[in-house]
């Protein structure tokens, strides 16, 4: 969390201070220019990884029990998409993931806006949020089983609870870091107050806001590996439990690989959307990152 | 040559004008006429007022007393360019006006007028310091404003840049003829680009000088005397 708000404030930093633009345009690469060669080994050493590993396995050093070779956990995959099971839990985990997404997203980004707008939405709400925010969101399992049962409803739920604290934080705090002095020149130009929102505010905030959308996607995809492995009779988590009876570590150890993967693609896509949407901005101008 | 022959009609009157922060008097009992097509400068010392008196016309500070008999909204340039880093210059310059085509072929005509017609979809953190500055410039221009304030607009350039600036902005206010409040540190700038030299002190105009060519040297040192620099050390 902490992390999310350095990088949202650096970045609205450098944003409002014209100032800062070539220092953060020379910002150093801290590791510094990269050899080829060493690209090269960084890319090679996790093919090394899955070589020994596959080594292990197929020499017997390694139980099938504790952990299956790689070979075996993709063919496992291959077999499941066959018979036609992989594709539909996977289409279900991704559905509840974007379904809580979207609901918690946009609870948070509403109650962000408005508390970072208004000092009297601010003193009716902040508290309590700031409270619940205080609770670990998976302590909160047990009361989610209780009032929602094993059904969807409940691990919706528990995605949207993670989801919403971080987009809350990070539209407050980037819609209160919105250099004053371009407000000022909305008002000087006579702008309404939905044009400034609109053209001013909403825009200066983003970056902030984008940087919690990063946040929560990581957060979702926990809250539903989390619920989908307590109580569930569909989705990749259920396929894990189901592998679990049977002391199927092929089908565990790939559900857990594509648990790995799709977290993956989903910070890529936040990574997408920040290139796209803030192309005016100097930090993300021409950096592929 | 008297003034009124020359302008068609008041740009802003300001009477009595009074502004005060808590107990504190900042702007007691001010006058001031701009006519349309005068060039103002109004120069005085850090605190003098006129950052207040500014914000007073612009219509940013509720004033405290007295009136001001001009445009609600008049253009305003600041020391900073002030533009949306998310917005192309197009957009910058027409963000004042209603959108539609009319207001983009104005926006394109004023950004033509400051040298950068072919910049219209380019982004503000690929301009200058100078270039930053001439849009929002344009920005203030394509209002067609009966009133054009300038907030140090030059005090951040370069030399260089701020020469060119100052030709521009003379030539620009020639042809589109405001009033302009120019507040400026600059005696030399004030000189170079006025029609009138205001004096404030004490939240008030303290003294007025008609610029014309012959006064040229002579007003340079009543001015710096005006605002405290001694002839002798000022040369030195």
């Amino acid at each position: 969390m902490a992390d999310v708000f350095a990088r949202g404030a650096s970045v609205l930093h450098s944003q409002l201070d014209p100032d800062a633009r070539p220092a953060v345009a020379q910002k150093p690469n801290h590791a510094g220019p990269v050899s080829p060669w060493l690209r090269y080994v960084s890319w090679s050493m996790p093919v090394l990884l899955l070589i020994v590993w596959e080594l292990f396995a197929r020499l017997g050093a390694l139980s099938p029990n504790v952990l299956p070779a790689p070979s075996k956990v993709a063919l496992t995959a291959f077999e499941l998409v066959k018979e036609g099971r992989l594709i539909g839990d996977m289409a279900v985990s991704l559905l509840r993931a974007a379904t809580g997404f979207v609901i918690g997203g946009s609870i948070g980004f509403v109650l962000g806006t408005a508390v970072g707008f208004s000092k009297v939405a601010e003193a009716f709400l902040d508290r309590n949020i700031q409270m619940l925010r205080a609770i670990p969101f998976l302590a909160v399992l047990p009361l989610v089983i209780v009032w929602f049962g094993v059904g969807e409803a409940g691990k919706i739920f528990l995605v949207s609870l993670g989801v919403m604290f971080p987009i809350y934080i990070n539209t407050v705090l980037g819609i209160r870091q919105v250099d004053p002095k371009l407000i000022e020149l909305g008002r000087v130009l006579g702008l309404s107050n939905w044009t400034l929102i609109r053209r001013i505010v909403l825009p200066g905030a983003l970056p902030s806001v984008l940087a919690g959308v990063r946040y929560a996607l990581a957060t979702a995809w926990l809250a539903l590996v989390v619920a989908e492995t307590i109580a569930t009779s569909t989705g990749i988590g259920f396929l894990a439990m189901d592998a679990r009876e049977f002391l199927r570590t092929d089908v565990i150890v790939m559900t857990i690989v594509i648990y790995a993967a799709i977290g993956v693609l989903a910070d890529q896509l936040a990574r997408f959307l920040e290139r796209r949407l803030l192309s005016w901005h100097v930090n993300f101008a021409k950096v592929s990152r | 040559m008297s003034a009124p022959l020359k302008f068609s009609g008041p740009a802003v009157v300001v009477r009595n004008l009074r502004r005060s922060y808590g107990k504190r008097i900042v702007i007691d009992s001010l006058n001031l006429r701009i006519e349309r097509g005068e060039f103002v400068a109004l120069l005085g010392e850090s605190g003098c007022g006129k950052t207040t008196l500014l914000r007073a016309l612009s219509g940013l500070d509720p004033i405290d007393g007295g009136s001001i008999d001009g445009p609600r909204l008049p253009a305003i340039v600041f020391q900073e360019p002030r533009l949306l880093p998310w917005e192309t210059l197009s957009r910058n310059v027409a963000l004042g006006l209603a959108p539609g085509p009319k207001s983009h072929a104005a926006a394109q005509a004023a950004l033509a007028e400051v040298g950068l017609g072919e910049r219209l979809e380019d982004w503000p953190r690929n301009l200058s310091g100078g270039q930053a500055q001439r849009v929002a410039l344009a920005r203030a221009l394509v209002q067609e404003p009966q009133l054009l304030l300038l907030d140090e607009p030059f005090a951040a350039l370069d030399a260089l840049t701020r020469i060119k600036m100052q030709r521009l902005v003379k030539h620009l206010i020639e042809r589109h003829q405001p009033g302009v409040l120019l507040v400026t540190h600059d005696v030399d700038e004030a000189i170079a680009l006025a029609d009138r030299a205001l004096i404030m002190r004490g939240g008030a105009i303290a003294a007025e000088y008609r610029v014309t060519e012959a006064a040229g040297p002579a007003l340079r040192e009543t001015l710096l005397a005006q605002l405290g620099v001694d002839a002798d050390t000022a040369t030195h």
